[in-house]
């Protein structure tokens, strides 16, 4: 079974609809593209898979509800959310942060670091979802809090030292190099210890010494937590040495999936990019 | 919950110790101070017990509450229906347990003031649930709302005191109660401020988007920042009361809340030792100031907005005063000396 299966959700706002009826589906251990044109709806997405959107009501035109609905009645308020399913439970209603602890970590489009907050603050604060000690136990540091804020501590300066960051530590976030604020990003999800990594153009503003690491980086982190990604990018070279398998999204819309090669050759996606031709 | 044995014993020796050490100091300086300056003295302590509960909802998680004066008020009464109305009863259930006459002032204060932080941070949690949906400007509104709501509550209800608020309350505030609860609200800040629930305030104010992404039910420890920081300031309004004993429900208006407010942002947003140094130094300054008299005011208004443009991070920024802090300063700034002789 897929580790994520999003089936027919919609969201819209307002009148505008961002996402129509998405299905994907993502296996354990593959790294999956999410490519489209600006404003195809990929960070939309990712905001509806961790819970920021909630997917929209739809109802189904489908013959088979229009004849229950002839039998009866009440079938004509039946209205569908579609569904996500994560690791076989549904996460549609659940809130962002109860997304993030069954094991869905996320890094943003704009990078969004605790800018104020020092680099080993930033991937301690995401150890949270695993911290053990209650609010009591750590007004008082009974001996079961503080062996449990070094143990912490220890996995957190273990993340920064995999991502090159261990001599940075004690800097304030906001003021590492950009590059650095990105690994710093990916890091910090990491630390959330998740199954599924959501990263949006983690090679934006990247030159190209920078998203060849960059690439690398996600390939071997794959490997080491035994993660499942989903990376949304614009860079096609990081796309294609990375993913196993890709959706093109337009519109809102997927209009293409399958392996790179694929993708690459398929006459919507090089429509939906360049126009007809 | 398991505390360490040599944790444990530290707490209580300690505590013992400092309010030994209160006791003393209050003895031995209550004479030659005088009573004016004995007084200041106590009411500085108040200070910090609200400004640095304060400063676990304005500096800690980022929201901005100006209703704390609110919270002191309902821990005010809280307190103060224990001494006065429950006395009586009290002293009958010590006859009872055969509690020794030292002993039963100390204790029915302890216990007024338990009942102050429970019905204050009570009533953070019915006023912090619906209002902490609300953001920024608007969060910052509803507290105020609050404060002068729960205060005209107060005036208005005659079976509350009404309009004159309540009188003959008895002098139980010691320096020794004064300076164990500003210890405790300090311990309690500094405490959380280094575990990983601190971390999750610290989170929500950096950027609540990413704290809900990393698995931070934001909503809760908004909540719960402002819960505990009321129930402080529940037990800040108990000792007010106890000293001033009365409680005149005109004087926790919107601009007590404001003064502790501004401790808050001058010691710097975030900074225990901040929020301590600044609720100090804004109860002496007024009374410092004396001597211009009538333009003390002025001259205290211009101190804070000189303060605020020369050091708009306030006193401290987010820097706590620790030894450690001491040392890597007096480090930096020989290094700084040595390197210019050079």
């Amino acid at each position: 079974m897929a580790l994520l299966e999003v089936d027919r959700c919609t969201v819209a706002f307002g009148g505008l609809i961002a996402l129509d009826e998405i299905s994907l589906k993502v296996e354990q251990g593959e790294i999956v593209g999410l490519i489209g044109p600006n404003g195809a709806g990929k960070t939309t997405v990712f905001n509806m898979i961790t819970g920021v959107y909630k997917p929209a009501k739809w109802r189904t035109m489908t013959s088979e509800t229009e004849s229950a609905r002839q039998v009866l009645p009440t079938a004509r308020k039946r209205v569908h959310y579609g569904d996500i399913v994560f690791d076989g439970k549904s996460i549609r209603h659940l809130q962002p942060y109860e997304i993030a602890s069954r094991g869905i970590a996320r890094t943003f489009q704009n990078i969004r670091l605790f800018n104020n907050l020092s680099v080993l603050d930033n991937v301690r604060s995401a150890c949270h979802v695993h911290a053990k000690t209650s609010i009591p136990g750590a007004i008082l540091r009974t001996e079961a809090y503080q062996k449990d804020e070094r143990r912490i501590l220890k996995s957190a300066v273990h993340l920064l030292h995999v991502f090159g960051l261990g001599k940075y530590k004690d800097e304030m976030a906001g003021s590492l190099a950009y590059g650095e604020q990105r690994r710093l990003e990916i890091a910090r999800a990491l630390a959330v210890e998740p199954k599924l990594l959501l990263l949006d153009e983690p090679a934006a503003g990247m030159n190209a010494q920078e998203t060849r690491e960059l690439a690398e980086l996600i390939k071997q982190v794959r490997d080491d937590f035994g993660l499942t990604v989903l990376v949304i990018e614009h860079d096609m070279r990081v796309i294609m040495s990375i993913c196993n398998r890709i959706y093109c999204l337009d519109y809102g819309e997927v209009i293409a999936h399958g392996t790179p090669d694929e993708i690459k050759n398929d006459p919507r996606v090089i429509e939906a990019y360049l126009g007809e031709g | 919950m398991r505390l360490r044995a040599g944790s444990a014993v530290r707490l209580v020796v300690w505590t013992a110790v400092l309010a030994a050490a209160a006791m003393a100091a209050g003895a031995l300086i209550k004479g030659p101070l005088g009573g004016y300056y004995f007084r200041l003295l106590i009411l500085s302590g108040i200070a910090v017990v609200a400004a640095v509960s304060l400063n676990i909802i304005n500096g800690f998680s980022g929201q901005f509450s100006l209703g704390h004066a609110g919270f002191m008020l309902v821990g005010a009464y809280a307190s103060a229906g224990i001494t006065l109305f429950a006395h009586h009863s009290i002293n009958r259930a010590f006859d009872a347990v055969g509690l020794p006459a030292g002993a039963r002032t100390p204790v029915e204060f302890a216990i007024a003031m338990i009942a102050a932080a429970a019905a204050a941070g009570a009533v953070g949690l019915v006023v912090g649930l619906p209002s902490l949906r609300l953001r920024g400007d608007y969060l910052a509104i509803a507290t105020l709302g609050f404060g002068e709501g729960i205060r005209s509550i107060f005036v208005t209800v005659d079976a509350l005191g009404g309009a004159s608020g309540l009188h003959d309350i008895p002098e139980y505030t010691t320096l020794t109660w004064v300076v164990l609860a500003a210890i405790g609200v300090v311990m309690m800040s500094r405490n959380l401020a280094l575990s990983t629930h601190g971390r999750a305030l610290f989170a929500i104010r950096e950027d609540e988007t990413a704290a809900q992404a990393v698995g931070i039910n934001t909503f809760k420890y908004k909540v719960l920042a402002f819960v505990i920081a009321a129930a402080w300031a529940g037990i800040a309004g108990a000792l007010l009361a106890h000293s001033d004993k009365n409680i005149d429900p005109r004087s926790y208006s919107f601009m007590k809340s404001i003064e502790i407010v501004v401790m808050v942002v001058l010691g710097g947003m975030g900074s225990v030792t901040g929020a301590v140094i600044a609720a100090i130094g804004l109860t002496w300054l007024p009374e410092l100031l004396r001597a211009a008299a009538v333009y003390r005011m002025v001259f205290y208004s211009a101190l804070l907005i000189v303060m605020m443009i020369v050091r708009r991070q306030g006193l401290f920024g987010r820097a706590e005063l620790s030894i450690r802090w001491m040392a890597e300063t007096l480090r930096r700034m020989t290094s700084r000396a040595l390197g210019e002789r050079r």
